[in-house]
């Protein structure tokens, strides 16, 4: 198997995923041919010989629809031999179209290939695309709850209290507030209009005055989902589960943001043909199913893959990264792989700076890259839990 | 005769008569496909050879309309058939769809009228007139899923595109019977009638008037512009319905109940697609209940057994009808106010006594406090409560017994006060009184001896509360007459209660199955088992409440104080009294913990203002310090449930209960079995007799002798002799 390499991972900042967000105005294509244009700039790149561009998203309707990939490709001033496609895997997508296009470097089919992701959820919310599992009698089989109310599943079972997860939630603002304050996020580009305007410069849900005291006063936000029915059918598939701990707001779970990432894979032969030095190496990857009531416990399982394809163990890992979708899954990550606060979203996480769905995989990757960077350290472990119980992992080696 | 005739009148309306023979109602079976398929085809030649101004269908039967499927036809079609037979099953569904499609689409009026209750298949008929008038009072609707059942010719989807969704999931996964009236403020009636005669008429004008609509008379759906009442699935007003619907159908039935799930789903299918495309999609669910092994535990039980009790299967046939005018209640407490509460409200007059006058009024009272809640939710009228109070004489006094046809004793269950009350009760009463002593576990062989007239006196175990349990267990006595037994069963009827019929032994029937599932849950308890799994076990067997929290209801207090009147008794008796899990239990939980129930604050579980209730921590300090055992899930379940199942049959091996359809009912409704098992012996052919045998010799080896296999269990596995 042949190595894939990074050569390159820019992000979008993220916008609040609301009207009156700074990116609300801007249409979903536009974030990603912002990225488009900026890495063939600043790469010099000769996009005809970019094979495949492969692009997440979480709600690919309307004007997210179809194959927003090669939309972009054509309405940008990449060469039109660049083929697209869109990829939906729910909040693991961004990370997964990176695989997958290491897939097809490693394998040798392809030779260099860009992936990422888009979401704009202020023009496009959670379920406006519909979805399988929200048909009754799909969901009547399969246990359906909501995702949230996972969460709180996981901080009963796993007796994180309410403090515990607020305080998470705190230490993420302020990591991430000094990560942006000291320039830590390399990867950031800005997002322009038409004349070449700067919209959106900076992650603006970062809230760095926040406190554990604060979070302390917000309502649970899925304790209605929990009353409605939720509630019992998690019973119904956990009989010792008595009652649900309902500690998730909307202060520790991930933000409602707009952004995209784009991030380029290629073969050593392709990085040097176009004189580009590769920052990193993908070392392995890894999917799992976990059990779908839960729906988030995947990260365990898909980085215990992700180091036993790898030859590696927890402590080879300097730095990891795991989607903030819920305070309690990190909690639950750490205490059960043993990974201490230091080595864990150093610069905070998807509570502090929000979660584009389809984008946050390919968006991380890059953070994850920057401050390895930073630290001039070695090895990282991207990883995230997804709809339906999916976990995904990747691992990455500077070279 | 055929089953259908079609008569024209003078202005060219072709009646078509349901007239099924050789039975008292209508059916829905293989008869009625074939006579409405042939009689729909002879329909079409004549409308479209000319002359035919509409159709009217009723029934030719005095005050019945329709009753439904053909119950019986269903319980004998297999439940796994090959691939073939599934096609050929589904076929069939849509074969008996289909003449109903073909008459609402004729383009002539097509009126229906209901002379008497329109139930099931009988209603799906109506749904597919054009215009349905219901003589006033009759009841109508779709009430297949009481029985694991749904509609399954046309009448979800009708019922969907009559009312729209969120009307139609509750009408019918409730299996909501109406009366005419309502149904009209529904929509599901056009009109009213009087009486037939009117009803003929009201139907008769209506084709008149609407005969020459031009294009011809269509149902709503097959109008243009139509739009589903309340939207679609995809409408932003039903996203709550969809996202939360199927959680509550679960939660509410702990998703042990096929036909509710497949009701909500079809509801919501059939709103997606078209009429005719919701047709299938619904004969589809329809398939995969009749395939179902819950539905037909439910048919068996809540049709089949259930008529034949109703019937009076268990009642001896000699002695006529009894009607009780003055009836005796001697004890004024919760169960016999209850009691005296809906005898006064079924027009019977009733003696409320107890010791003091102070206690029958309270008594009276408690009755009170009834009729005023349900004046409070529209029920009652104040002229109607003072017409059951005036019904009810509160005494503290012997004599005012006189003249009563029937008393019930419902005093403390210890023998010498009922046998003091007893005699004291007999020498106020006439000879043909009967005497019914209220007892949960007392043998009345014995308590009978205290009488002077051993062959009037019988056993009527009411559950509490008395006003809402719908179970009376009649026990006879070795000396009970038929025409005793007689007058309680019919005085059971008379309550608007379920009678069953056992014969006398130690806790009789029902009160001896719960005690095993409740020793079972303390058992388990003592054993170190996680009580939240005890419980969610319970839970997941479909019972409506845990072995656990059954104690906390009824209170730990008096669940021990019971139990020491049991030991206070049965040494008396002479005999030995020993100890065991769910009296070791108790005993610690009121004398050492003062757990004494919720009503005194607390018991198995804590009950926090505010906040839900969660097991009390003390029980695993008490029971599980070391942590907790490990114990299979299904194990927990099944002890729970098989440790009723085979105390049932050893009821029956031992003759206390000799009609399984009795030991059926009376576990669902008197004790809380499991409604979707069909009842305690119904779940054992459920399980496979074979399969049940192997089971619980394997819960024998790991829990004990209590889960041994009585010896007519074993001969039934061996012949494949199932408990009907």
């Amino acid at each position: 198997m042949a190595d894939a390499f990074i050569y390159d991972a820019i992000r979008t900042p993220r916008g609040k995923g609301k009207q009156g967000g700074s990116l609300y105005e801007v249409k979903p294509i536009d974030l990603v041919t912002n990225l488009l244009e900026e890495m063939k700039e600043r790469l010099n790149l000769d996009t005809s010989k970019v094979e495949d561009l492969i692009l997440a998203c979480g709600e690919p309707v309307k004007e997210q629809g179809q194959n927003i990939a090669k939309a972009a490709l054509v309405y940008s001033s990449w060469d039109d031999i660049t083929t697209g496609a869109q990829l939906h895997r729910f909040c693991a997508g961004g990370l997964d179209a990176v695989n997958m296009a290491a897939a097809k470097v490693a394998s040798g089919f392809e030779e260099l290939v860009a992936a990422g992701g888009v979401e704009s959820m202020s023009r496009l919310g959670i379920g406006a695309s519909g979805g399988a599992t929200g048909d009754p009698w799909v969901a009547m089989k399969s246990y359906f709850i909501s995702q949230g109310l996972g969460a709180d599943m996981i901080a009963t079972m796993d007796g994180i209290s309410r403090e515990e997860v607020d305080a998470y939630a705190a230490r993420s603002q302020h990591r991430a507030a000094q990560a942006r304050d000291n320039g830590y996020f390399k990867s950031i580009v800005p997002v322009r209009d038409m004349n070449g305007v700067v919209v959106l410069e900076q992650d603006e849900l970062i809230r760095a005055e926040t406190t554990a005291e604060g979070l302390a006063k917000l309502k649970p936000a899925f304790q209605m989902f929990n009353d409605f029915g939720h509630g019992g059918v998690a019973k119904l598939k956990y009989p010792e589960l008595e009652n649900i701990e309902c500690v998730h707001t909307a202060g520790n779970s991930s933000g409602i943001v707009d952004g995209a990432g784009l991030v380029l894979i290629g073969s050593e032969a392709a990085g040097k043909e176009q004189g580009l030095t590769p920052r990193a190496r993908i070392v392995s990857c890894a999917l799992v199913g976990s059990e779908p009531t839960i729906m988030l416990d995947g990260p365990v399982p898909a980085t215990q893959k992700a180091l036993k394809k790898a030859g590696l163990s927890v402590d080879d890992i300097d730095l990891f990264e795991l989607n903030e979708a819920f305070a309690s899954v990190v909690l639950r990550y750490q205490n059960r792989l043993g990974i201490p606060d230091e080595k864990i979203n150093v610069n905070g996480g998807a509570i502090a700076m929000g979660h584009p769905i389809g984008a946050t995989g390919a968006m991380i990757l890059g953070t994850l890259l920057d401050e390895l960077e930073r630290r001039d350290l070695k090895r990282g472990l991207v990883t995230l839990c997804a709809g339906g119980g999916i976990g995904i992992a990747t691992i990455i080696e500077r070279v | 005769m055929g089953y259908i005739r079609l008569e024209k009148d003078a202005d060219g309306i072709v009646e078509l008569i349901f007239d099924q023979p050789g039975k008292t109602v209508n059916t829905m079976g293989l008869e009625y496909d074939e006579a409405m398929r042939a009689a729909v085809a002879e329909l079409q030649g004549m409308v479209e050879a000319g002359g035919v101004t509409g159709i009217y269908l009723r029934s030719g039967k005095p005050n019945q309309f329709f009753a439904g499927g053909d119950i019986k036809e269903m319980l004998e079609m297999d439940l796994n058939p090959p691939a073939d037979k599934k096609k050929e099953m589904y076929d069939g569904i849509m074969a008996t769809k289909a003449p109903l499609r073909i008459l609402e689409t004729l383009g002539v009026p097509v009126a229906v009228g209901m002379n008497g209750p329109a139930l099931g298949g009988g209603f799906e008929i109506a749904l597919a007139c054009h215009y349905r008038v219901a003589v006033k009072g009759i009841q109508m609707g779709l009430p297949e899923a009481m029985i694991g059942l749904m509609p399954g010719a046309g009448g979800v989807v009708r019922m969907t595109y009559l009312l729209g969704m969120q009307e139609a999931i509750g009408l019918i996964s409730q299996g909501r019977r109406l009366k005419a009236d309502k149904a009209l403020e529904k929509g599901l009636v056009n009109a009213l009638a009087d009486d037939e005669a009117d009803m003929h008429a009201q139907a008769k004008a209506w084709i008149k008037q609407n005969a020459n609509t031009e294009g011809g008379v269509k149902q709503p759906w097959d109008s243009e512009g139509y739009n589903m009442p309340g939207g679609g699935p995809e409408e932003e007003a039903n996203q709550g319905l969809t996202f939360f619907g199927p959680a509550n159908v679960m939660v509410q039935t702990k998703n042990l109940m096929p036909a509710q799930n497949a009701i909500f789903a079809c509801v919501v299918d059939s709103a997606r697609v078209d009429f005719d495309t919701a047709q299938k999609v619904e004969g589809r669910y329809f398939l995969s209940l009749l395939l179902d092994q819950t539905a037909r535990n439910m048919m068996t039980a809540f049709f089949v057994q259930m008529e034949a009790l109703n019937r009076g299967a268990s009642r001896p046939q000699g002695p006529e009808k009894f009607s009780c005018q003055k009836l005796g209640i001697i004890g004024a407490g919760q169960m016999g106010a209850g009691i005296a509460t809906m005898a006064a409200q079924k027009g019977i007059e009733v003696v409320l006594k107890d010791i003091s006058m102070e206690n029958a009024e309270r008594g009276k009272a408690y009755a009170e406090a009834y009729f005023d809640k349900g004046i409070s939710k529209g029920k009652v009228t104040e002229e109607k409560k003072a017409e059951y109070m005036a019904r009810i004489l509160p005494s503290a006094d012997y004599a005012d017994l006189k003249g009563c046809e029937l008393v019930i004793e419902a005093v403390f269950e210890d023998r010498k006060i009922k046998a003091a009350v007893t005699q004291e009760t007999e020498a106020a009463l006439d000879a043909s009184a009967v005497f019914a002593s209220n007892t949960s576990a007392l043998p009345i062989t014995e308590l009978a001896q205290a009488s002077s007239r051993a062959e009037n006196f019988i056993g009527m175990h009411f559950f509490s509360p008395a006003e809402k349990m719908p179970l009376v267990e009649i026990i006879r006595g070795e000396k009970t007459s038929d025409e005793t037994l007689a007058k309680a069963f019919d005085l059971a009827q008379q309550l608007g209660k379920t009678p069953i019929v056992v014969n006398d032994a130690p806790g009789f029937f029902t009160t001896r199955v719960i005690g095993k599932t409740v020793s079972q849950g303390a058992e388990m308890l003592e054993e170190g088992v996680n009580p939240v799994l005890i419980e969610s076990a319970a839970r997941d067997n479909g019972s409506p409440v845990g072995p656990l929290a059954a104690i906390d209801e009824i209170s730990q207090e008096t669940a021990y104080k019971n139990g020491q009147q049991a030991k206070a008794d049965a040494e008396a008796q002479g005999k030995v009294w020993e100890d065991n899990a769910a009296s070791r239990i108790l005993d610690r939980m009121v004398n050492e913990f003062g757990r004494r129930g919720k009503v005194h604050g607390g018991g198995y579980y804590e009950y926090p203002e505010g906040g839900k209730k969660h097991m009390w921590p003390g029980l695993k300090e008490a029971y599980a310090p070391n942590g907790y055992t490990d114990m299979p899930y299904e194990d927990i379940k099944d002890r729970l449930v098989f440790s009723q199942c085979l105390e049932a049959v050893r009821a029956m091996e031992e003759g206390v209960v000799t009609n399984v359809g009795d030991g059926n009912i009376g576990s669902i409704m008197g004790i809380g079995f499991p409604a979707q098992t069909g009842g305690v012996f119904q779940a054992i052919n459920a399980y496979g007799l074979k399969a049940f045998v192997a089971r619980a010799k394997e819960l024998q080896a790991r829990y004990g002798d209590v889960f041994a296999v009585p010896a007519l269990l074993e001969q039934r596995a061996e012949s494949g002799e199932l408990f009907l």
